[in-house]
């Protein structure tokens, strides 16, 4: 028996041994050919099953002000989306969410209807919204984490900043014209997630995806103090809107642009679309009046004119043609100084006879009417000048007292601040950095002089006829400041209507000037719209001018002239000392 | 005699075998368990990593939060209000201005 045993055991230990062979030999073929023909395959179904990829945009960037003071920031908010295939009773679960977002019931049930995989049922819903809803505990709806704008400082500066969509593009103003450097970038990342679906290890990458920052050179203080006396002008007079402008002379740096009646960026859509748009870039004005200043400019740098040279003014009334100019008050004999200074549209008229319409048409061109200054807000007008060659005897008049041309308030108060900066036009710029989110410098604008338009001695012989305006007996009285000398020019503009024709009672009262005259800081322009009270310039927009230069001044530390040197003194250790 | 010395061989051989066979067998499982260890501190370390980042996240959604409520709070219409309407300050004239050098 134990022979036997012993006989077969061999035979036995080599058939097991070679079924185990083949077995193990099997499994190995079949895991060689799963690592190496279908490893890529089998690798993809597992990373399915443990993985979970995203998809987001980074964050747009801040806009801060001249101070890094933040004007337009981006916030986290969540938005909550609705599975219809999901729902099982739409009628219950839209009630429901009626009532907890305060939307109406109808639409929503409606929507939730609709044969879509997805429907947002409320874009940036308030936390408050958030709980509700997640209380409710609904299967079929989902919470998505998105980013919005907002804007902290509300109405200021609202139509230089702009505003995005619901999708975060800039539809107005920096918003739309920076929106490729604001804009994040796309990125996705994968979270693993284990077997509870619950993500236990993301690869998110931390390289920033957010936008640029913008650095304004709007100061919000400055933009406040214009914003505050602008919409006091408009009211006093009852008017229909308003523009103020406020820019360094020196580097062309808008330190402030106004607009009222002004609008919430933060809800823009329930505003009045014409209110969108900056206006002190994008719409043309006559300039009226105003434009004597580069009548006189012509006149001195072309014309071989001084300011004492002298004009008759035709008593009141004076013919050109088939057309009759008048002035407000009659004049006999005016100095060049007094044209201005009176404002006489036959002085005007008269000098551009002297000068020639070709010197007056150089000047203008020269002092950048015409053409588009190239500040980087879109929409900006051109404004119209039309050639010398095409006036006629009444044109060349008209356009010496700025009837007949049109013009931005932003071109106007370049051409002013090139006469306070000796006679050089700085190019006017509203961003002069944009950032990176650690705050170092991507790319810098600085001052850009875009050519001398007269002479310095031209220009100061200009200031001294300027000054003259807000002198006592000047029509920019009401623009003279205690402390400070000032350089300006009253203008009263009169409306066209649908016609072309001029309509009447309806005026565009301004005022453009720039102070201290002897090293000016600030140039300003103040234009009120139809005002109703009264149209006159130096009326109306004068003494907005002076609320805004001296508050202005202030702000900026600029010490008053008629101080006595040295008989108030501070020191920022022990306050007054004497 | 020639046999027992043969059967001892065998059992030294045998214990031989054996003692290297266990320690084979105890560097696997000691292996297997620190394989495990690693892969437990791993994963755990992952959920510390997602929760840390979650807490990052809601952190500097917080700050940004803040910040925002900071311009809200700092700016000029609201200041320009506290000062005339609750202190009653003015703006002041040119003489009462007073320049810091």
């Amino acid at each position: 028996m134990r022979a036997v045993e012993t006989k077969y055991i061999k035979f036995r230990i080599t058939i097991v041994g070679f079924i185990f062979t083949a077995l193990i030999s099997a499994i190995g073929a079949k895991a060689g050919y799963l690592q190496i023909y279908q490893s890529s395959w089998l690798a993809k179904k597992a990373s399915a099953q443990y993985e979970r990829p995203f998809k987001e945009l980074g964050k747009r960037g801040t806009i801060f002000d001249a101070n890094l003071r933040e004007m337009a920031v981006s916030i986290n908010t969540t938005s909550i989306a609705a599975y219809p295939h999901k729902i099982q009773d739409t009628a219950a679960t839209a009630k429901m969410l009626a009532n907890s977002l305060n939307i109406d019931f109808k639409i929503l049930q409606r929507r939730l209807l609709a044969k879509k995989p997805f429907i947002w049922v409320k874009r940036q819903a308030t936390p408050k919204e958030v709980n509700a809803v997640k209380n409710l505990n609904l299967d079929s709806v989902g919470f998505l984490s998105e980013t919005s704008r907002f804007y902290p400082q509300k109405t200021l500066a609202a139509q230089t900043i702009g505003f995005t969509g619901m999708d975060g593009k800039g539809l107005e103003g920096i918003e739309f014209y920076y929106d490729n450097q604001l804009k994040g970038s796309d990125f996705e990342y994968v979270v693993l997630k284990d077997a509870l679906g619950q993500g236990f290890n993301s690869e998110k990458t931390t390289t920033d995806y957010s936008g640029k920052n913008i650095v304004l050179t709007i100061d919000q203080t400055i933009q406040y103090i214009t914003e505050k006396a602008l919409k006091e002008a408009v009211d006093e007079n009852f008017a229909k809107s308003g523009i103020a402008v406020v820019m360094s002379p020196k580097t062309g740096a808008i330190l402030s642009i106004a607009q009222y009646p002004s609008l919430n960026p933060n809800s823009y859509e329930k505003f009045d679309r014409n209110l969108w748009r900056n206006r002190a870039i994008t719409d043309p004005f006559e300039p009226g009046s105003i434009m004597k200043v580069f009548t006189a400019a012509a006149a001195i740098e072309h014309g071989n004119c001084s300011e004492n040279t002298a004009f008759f003014c035709e008593n009141g009334e004076y013919r050109i043609g088939k057309n009759i100019i008048h002035d407000t008050h009659p004049h006999g004999w005016l100095t060049l100084k007094e044209v201005v200074k009176l404002s006489s549209n036959i002085g005007a008229s008269k000098v551009v006879q002297k000068t020639g319409p070709e010197s007056l048409y150089r000047t203008l061109k020269d002092f950048g009417f015409g053409e588009k200054t190239g500040i980087n807000c879109p929409g900006e007008t051109s404004g119209t000048v039309t050639s010398y060659k095409n006036w006629r005897a009444i044109d060349a008049g008209t356009i010496s007292f700025g009837q007949g041309i049109s013009a931005s308030p932003l071109q106007i108060i370049s051409a002013v601040s090139a006469i306070a900066n000796d006679g050089i036009l700085m190019k006017p710029y509203i961003v002069q950095a944009i950032t990176d989110q650690q705050g170092l410098t991507v790319s810098r604008f600085d001052p850009i002089p875009v050519r001398q338009t007269i002479s310095s001695a031209a220009s100061n012989k200009l200031k001294d006829i300027l000054m003259s305006v807000t002198e006592k007996d000047g029509t920019g009285f009401n623009a003279a400041l205690e402390g400070y000398t000032v350089c300006g020019k009253t203008g009263t503009a009169q409306k066209t209507d649908e016609t072309g024709r001029y309509a009447k009672g309806k005026y565009i009262s301004s005022f453009v000037g720039f102070t201290p005259a002897e090293n000016p800081e600030v140039a300003i322009l103040v234009l009120v719209d139809e005002p109703t009270k009264t149209h006159y310039g130096g009326i109306v927009s004068a003494p907005a001018f002076k609320k805004i230069a001296q508050e202005t001044l202030t702000y900026m530390n600029i010490q008053p002239k008629n101080r006595e040197a040295g008989k108030l003194r501070v020191s920022r250790e022990s306050g007054l000392l004497g | 005699m020639r046999d027992t010395k043969k059967i001892s061989r065998n059992k030294k051989t045998g214990l031989k075998l054996a003692a290297i066979w266990s320690t084979i067998a105890i560097l696997f499982i000691t292996e297997l368990f620190l394989y495990t260890w690693c892969r437990v501190q791993c994963v755990k370390t992952g959920y510390e990593i997602t929760k840390e980042t979650d807490r990052r996240i809601k952190l500097s959604s917080l700050q940004n939060n803040l910040k925002v409520e900071i311009a809200h709070l700092k700016s000029p219409q609201r200041i320009a209000k506290i000062a005339t309407m609750k202190l009653g300050l003015i703006i002041p004239t040119p003489e009462k201005m007073i320049i810091i050098p």
